[in-house]
């Protein structure tokens, strides 16, 4: 039985991130819900590091990310395998190419870079489908992977801590208030000086109508497309990619609602396709009918010792560690890159006995490294402060003599010193 | 350092001021390195490439710049090209233009005359309709076009970053066009290695849909299959999207046009500098990084074609198999 | 015998341990006994408790082991003298509580004596107390023409061998940032010749010709300061990564082309003479400095390869002598002082033939500013490319002035009113055989030796062959100890075409003016 292995369900929909919506979506469309499970889980726990991944027992394989699995799917179909649209199309391809390039900024931007939105909404949903202590580690993690993303947009003002206190006083209604204490990276010359609250409406409005200028960039080449089933220049996999993205953008009930009233003021055929699409692909709104596996109650043998690492106590524990090894400066990322790359090679060379080991050992791996590591620190730290300084190289008196018989009764310094014998000057 | 408050110079001491120097002489010549990036009247593209190309006006051996360049000739604007690093550049990338010094007459006092500002890229388009003596063929404005731009700057631009620089097959290419050239250290070239590295692959990160840039908590790792997959999807759209046009160029144009321009800055390049030679056949994705191969394998041909068309058309006698 | 030593022994090491001398003629009772045979049995240092034995090895073990049959009294308080101010040299000892104690051996009830009767026999014993090994500080800055803020931790003594690790950081006007350790140590115990090893990051504007440049590098160094005359050589061997960026909008094509990465490897030599009476308000005496760098030539490789020499020759001297004047008189001092500069460019590797590039604008020299030929703006001479001064690779400038004190102010005033002209001439070696080829963009930069010889020689020709750029005026000098203040309201009275003047008031803050 395949498995897919995605982000948990939010917002009412069955995942957060809209690749792994997408991927859902097409699984429902095209294959009977009686081959395939979902397993929810975040990147840490599977080996490719990447969400969506599907698992085919068949053939033994990963396939990690949207375009990998559709085709994957096509290549290796299982039986209940039907997807009538046309394989590949020019336009369709480029569609998915634009949603990638420019929908995932615009949803980045929506969803997690702005302060408000994720703290009221996402953070909250991460918190939800995350099992206690990642969502400390992950989200975070998340959320400056989607800043960069949006980066270029230059509207990294939208985080700001600022802006909760300037909504309660009645004055903050757009998404903008200036301010620098954001920690997402902010380019210097973005940054923009504290001002009054008198003078704060102005550029919230200004930013208002930028983020409705970048919406609008977006939404009008998607909605030239004709979206609907059975359209020969559109695929399938296509129309999950767009339907994903745009779902994102109409359906999370974010307290700063610009993207959404933008598409809902403007392009309501897009609002049509979503609600349309989304009630084809799940028939109660959300994900609650579909074949979700409960992580340790999978059935199939040879993929279940994969997930555990999901789930038990030490699995969290050495995803957990983990992300916490990922935010040392300097280490962390190279550790990270090759602890990455070693899971994945493993996946991607060997059979399935391997694999498991290694995955396991890996993880025994994690476990070890952080706790020898914390030991370390924390003897590092005894040490300084048992030493409580430089060591020291000299002596209280040094002395030279002259190298000859009978003058060895020196080092009389007593005789020196005390006055008697030899005079003090 | 020195202050002297502009406002209110008494009368008497402004005719003082007025009067000196009493003497003086014609400027100073510059230095030998600076007379031949202030001795020509063209505009000057700063581009990557080399010393030898950038003396023929050969093609750029950067697709960002080759795209610009390609542009500029076929708007026919008179310009020379001078190989640079991101240094030179106001916005911190190449390519940029920097115009032609206003003063026409005396050479000697050109250098008197305040530098022009430098065109960046984005300008760069509104600059060659201005100057150029041609009108590339206008893009037809299309919200098509935009789906198909990112094909160039998504799956694309990713494949080209991975296959360049971070496929240890490639390095020895990497270094001769981007380390070596800035310098003979050994140590130098390590650390700038290690950044164009580091840098390659946040760019790769930052907007690829399979290498985990979307919501994975630790994007870290690059698929390079799934990315050269995403390109070979990339180049076939592309060339089912020229089979399309009525004419030899994309969106049916009666000359080429910027597209026609971003289109062949990665192709042209794919084919010189990272096809294994002409031994490859079709798409042998199992030889990763072979994104020439792909070029020729698109479509039935179309995309090599156009690239042999435009080659032939602004450079004449250009082989691929130049170095 | 005791009783006569304590003159020379006792009083000048425990007053003041930096000049702990013998007095030069003894009395005459005293001379006898300087001449009559002696040793040292033994030598004791008390309170170097962080402090090796293997560097105090290097000064006390000479003294009683060497002594020699005919060693005088004379010559071994002499020695004793010199191991005494090369400990206090080695700067890791306090002035206070310090002090040299000698006594006589054969005074000992161990009754060491009989061995050598007819020898005096001295025990020796230096008392001292330790520096704190490590200082930490913060304060602000002027160097030329520019003031800045740095924290600096000294660690003084590291491995017991009077090592010194200096960490410093700072910011200013113009350094946005600059990052240095120092690690120096005495060779063979000598205080006078140290060897350092230095590691620098820094990153400073040069708005004079709009750009930036970081530098990241370390070098190795040796320095030996003659003690007696003052001169100090110092031989060092640098690897710099420089790094321009960060240019301006409206940079120059010369500052475009040479923007981007190279690597300076070289070995240079710094001599210095410096024989005034101050180094800001100087009286009387003379300063004379030579540096010569050899870069990138030979086995030293690097991305940049030349022959870079400056020599400075500064002086000043007393109008009128004080001594026909009432004492409390100022005396009017003239000054000058005269810098030249060369940078020959070579061929890389270990061929003198090959082709050559010349210069680069970072290591060609700059000329002009409000401490250098005054009445010019910060590298306000030579050639200009736009409003950039792109620098020369041959330069002269020289200065003269006199000081005037202030009315109703004493010699120790630190305020003078100076009347100065000065002025200068920075030539760029250009390419003389290309200059006729006109048009296409030529980027074969190399000349070969030939053309750079002919090149350097009409440079240096160009230098004599017209007036120099001059500035003359006059202006207030405050030469506080920390830097030397000047405001001057000068006039430009010849320049060239693109240099860039500046008329009026100008104010210049650093140590070393022209």
């Amino acid at each position: 039985m395949l498995q897919l292995h995605v982000w948990g369900p939010a917002f009412g929909l069955p995942s957060i991130d809209a690749e792994c919506l997408a991927a859902i979506a097409y699984l429902t469309q095209t294959t009977s819900r009686a081959e395939f499970r979902l397993v929810q889980t975040s990147p840490s726990a599977v080996p490719t590091h990447h969400l969506p991944a599907l698992h085919d027992p068949s053939t033994d394989t990963w396939a990690s990310g949207f375009a990998p699995i559709t085709s994957h799917l096509r290549a290796h179909p299982p039986p209940s395998f039907h997807d009538a649209s046309p394989p590949r199309h020019a336009d369709s391809t480029a569609y998915a190419a634009f949603l990638t390039a420019h929908a995932a900024p615009l949803v980045a931007l929506s969803l997690y870079v702005s302060s408000a939105n994720w703290a009221a909404t996402t953070r909250p949903a991460y918190s939800a489908i995350l099992p206690f202590p990642l969502p400390w580690t992950e989200p975070p993690a998340v959320r400056a992977a989607m800043g960069r993303r949006a980066e270029h947009l230059g509207m990294s003002s939208l985080d700001t801590d600022a802006e909760a206190s300037a909504a309660e006083s009645g004055q903050g209604r757009g998404d903008i208030a200036g301010g620098a204490g954001g920690w997402v990276h902010i380019p210097a010359a973005l940054r923009r000086a504290p001002r009054s609250v008198k003078d704060a409406l102005a550029p919230e409005q200004a930013a208002r109508i930028r983020l409705d200028g970048l919406a609008k960039d977006v939404l009008n080449v998607l909605s030239e497309v004709d979206w609907e089933a059975g359209e020969p220049r559109t695929t399938a996999a296509a129309r999950c990619l767009a339907f994903a993205y745009l779902a994102l953008m109409l359906v999370p009930d974010v307290p700063r609602p610009w993207l959404r009233d933008t598409m809902r003021a403007a392009y309501p055929r897009l609002c049509e396709f979503v609600e349309t699409f989304r009630w084809e692909c799940f028939p109660d709104g959300g994900g609650e009918v579909l074949p979700w596996s409960d992580g340790k109650a999978s059935g199939s043998s040879s993929s279940s010792s994969v997930t555990r690492g999901s789930g038990g106590f030490l699995g969290v524990g050495a995803r957990f560690a983990q992300g916490l090894i990922f935010d040392i400066p300097g280490i962390g990322e190279e550790w990270h890159r090759w602890l990455a790359r070693r899971k994945r090679r493993a996946v991607r060379q060997s059979g399935d006995e391997r694999q498991i080991q290694l995955s396991k050992g890996s993880d025994a791996l994690v476990v070890t490294a952080s706790a020898g590591l914390a030991l370390l620190a924390a003897n590092i730290g005894v040490f300084l402060y048992r030493a409580g300084g430089m060591p020291s190289f000299g002596a209280p008196l040094h002395s030279w003599h002259m190298p000859m018989a009978g003058l060895s009764g020196l080092g009389a310094a007593g005789a020196l010193f005390s006055g008697a014998l030899g005079r003090r000057y | 350092m020195s202050v002297w408050p502009s406002p209110a110079v008494p009368r008497p001491l402004q005719q003082l001021f007025d009067r000196v120097p009493l003497l003086t002489y014609d400027a100073n010549v510059l230095p030998a390195r600076s007379q031949s990036a202030t001795s020509s009247r063209l505009p000057t593209l700063y581009v990557f490439s080399t010393d030898s190309d950038a003396r023929l006006g050969a093609p750029s051996y950067n697709p960002g710049c080759l795209k610009w360049q390609t542009f500029l000739k076929l708007a026919r604007v008179e310009f020379q090209i001078v190989p640079a690093t991101n240094h030179a550049s106001p916005t911190g990338a190449l390519p940029f233009l920097l115009p032609a010094r206003p003063s026409p007459s005396a050479s000697a006092s050109a250098s008197a005359s305040p530098a022009p500002a430098p065109v960046s890229s984005a300008r760069l388009q509104k600059y060659a309709l201005e100057h150029g003596q041609h009108k590339p063929a206008e893009q037809t404005p299309t919200l098509r076009l935009d789906a198909y731009q990112a094909l160039l700057d998504v799956p694309i631009r990713n494949a080209w970053l991975q296959a360049l620089y971070l496929e240890p097959r490639h390095a020895a290419l990497l270094d001769r066009l981007y380390v070596a050239p800035a310098s003979s250290s050994r140590w130098v070239q390590a650390t700038l290695r290690h950044q164009l590295r580091r840098a390659a692959e946040a760019e790769i990160l930052k907007t690829s849909s399979s290498a985990g840039g979307s919501a994975s908590a630790t994007p870290i790792l690059v698929d390079e299959s799934a990315m050269y997959a995403g390109a070979r999807d990339a180049l076939d759209a592309l060339a089912d999207l020229l089979a399309e046009s009525e004419t030899d160029w994309f969106f049916g144009a009666p000359s080429p046009s910027l597209f026609d321009a971003s289109v062949f800055a990665y192709t042209h390049l794919m084919r010189r500098l990272l096809d294994g030679g002409a031994d490859g056949e079709g798409e042998d994705l199992k030889i990763p990084a072979r994104l020439g191969a792909l070029v020729r394998a698109a479509g039935t041909g179309e995309l090599e074609r156009h690239q042999s068309r435009l080659l032939e058309m602004l450079w004449p006698g250009e082989s691929l198999s130049g170095r | 015998m005791a009783a006569s030593l304590a003159p020379g022994g006792s009083n000048a090491a425990s007053h003041s341990p930096r000049t702990p001398s013998i007095p030069d003629t003894p009395a005459p009772a005293l001379s006898d006994h300087l001449l009559t045979p002696a040793s040292i049995s033994s030598v004791e240092v008390y309170g170097a408790t962080n402090t090796r034995r293997s560097l105090l090895d290097h000064l006390f073990r000479p003294l009683v082991e060497n002594p020699g049959p005919t060693t005088t009294l004379g010559e071994l308080l002499n020695r004793i003298n010199r191991a005494s101010e090369k400990l206090v040299r080695l700067d890791i000892f306090k002035q206070e509580g310090y002090g040299v104690f000698i006594s006589d051996a054969r005074d000992r009830p161990s009754g060491a004596s009989g061995l050598h009767p007819e020898r005096t026999e001295l025990d020796v014993s230096f008392r001292v107390k330790e520096k704190s090994r490590l200082v930490l500080s913060a304060g602000t800055d002027f160097g030329n023409a520019e003031g800045s803020a740095y924290t600096n931790a000294v660690l003084r003594n590291v491995f017991g061998g009077a090592e010194s690790l200096s960490v410093n950081a700072s910011t200013g006007t113009r350094t946005r940032s600059a990052y240095n350790a120092v690690f120096s140590a005495p060779l063979n115990g000598n205080p006078d010749l140290r060897v350092g090893v230095e590691g620098l990051q820094s990153s400073t504007q040069k708005p004079w010709a709009s750009h930036e440049e970081q530098l990241a590098g370390g070098s190795l160094r040796l320095v030996w300061l003659a003690r007696k005359t003052g001169d100090s050589h110092a031989l060092a061997y640098s690897g710099v990564w420089r790094q321009l960026t960060g240019l301006a909008t409206g940079a120059s094509p010369t500052v475009r082309a040479d923007a981007g990465d190279s690597l300076k490897s070289s070995i240079t030599h710094t001599f210095t003479r410096d024989r005034r009476d101050s180094p800001t308000l100087p009286q009387r005496g003379y300063l004379f400095r030579t540096v010569s760098e050899l870069a990138g030539w030979g086995p030293l490789h690097g991305d940049v390869s030349f022959f870079k020499s400056e020599a400075e020759v500064a002086g000043a001297s007393s109008l009128l002598s004080t001594a026909r004047f009432h004492k409390s008189w100022t005396p009017i001092t003239v000054g000058g002082s005269l810098r030249l500069g060369l940078l020959y460019p070579l061929a890389a590797g270990f061929s003198f033939g090959g082709p050559t590039s010349p210069s680069r604008i970072n290591d060609r020299f700059q000329l002009g500013g409000p401490t250098d030929v005054r009445g010019f703006k910060l590298g306000g001479l030579g050639p200009h490319d736009g409003s950039d001064a792109v620098g020369g690779d041959v330069f002269a400038a020289g200065s003269v002035n006199m000081m005037f004190p202030l009315p109703r102010t004493g010699p120790a005033s630190p305020l003078r009113i100076q009347l100065f002209a000065n002025g200068g001439r920075l030539v760029a070696l250009r390419n003389e055989g290309r200059e006729k080829e006109n048009g296409g963009p030529d980027s074969n930069l190399a000349l070969n030796s030939s053309a750079v010889l002919r090149g350097m020689k009409s440079a240096v020709g160009e230098l004599a062959s017209e007036l120099p750029s001059l500035a003359a005026g006059v202006g207030l000098v405050y030469a506080h100890p920390v830097a030397r203040f000047e405001l001057n309201f000068s006039l430009p009275i010849i320049r060239r075409e693109g240099e860039q003047v500046r008329k009026g008031l100008q104010v210049g803050v650093g140590i070393n003016f022209l």
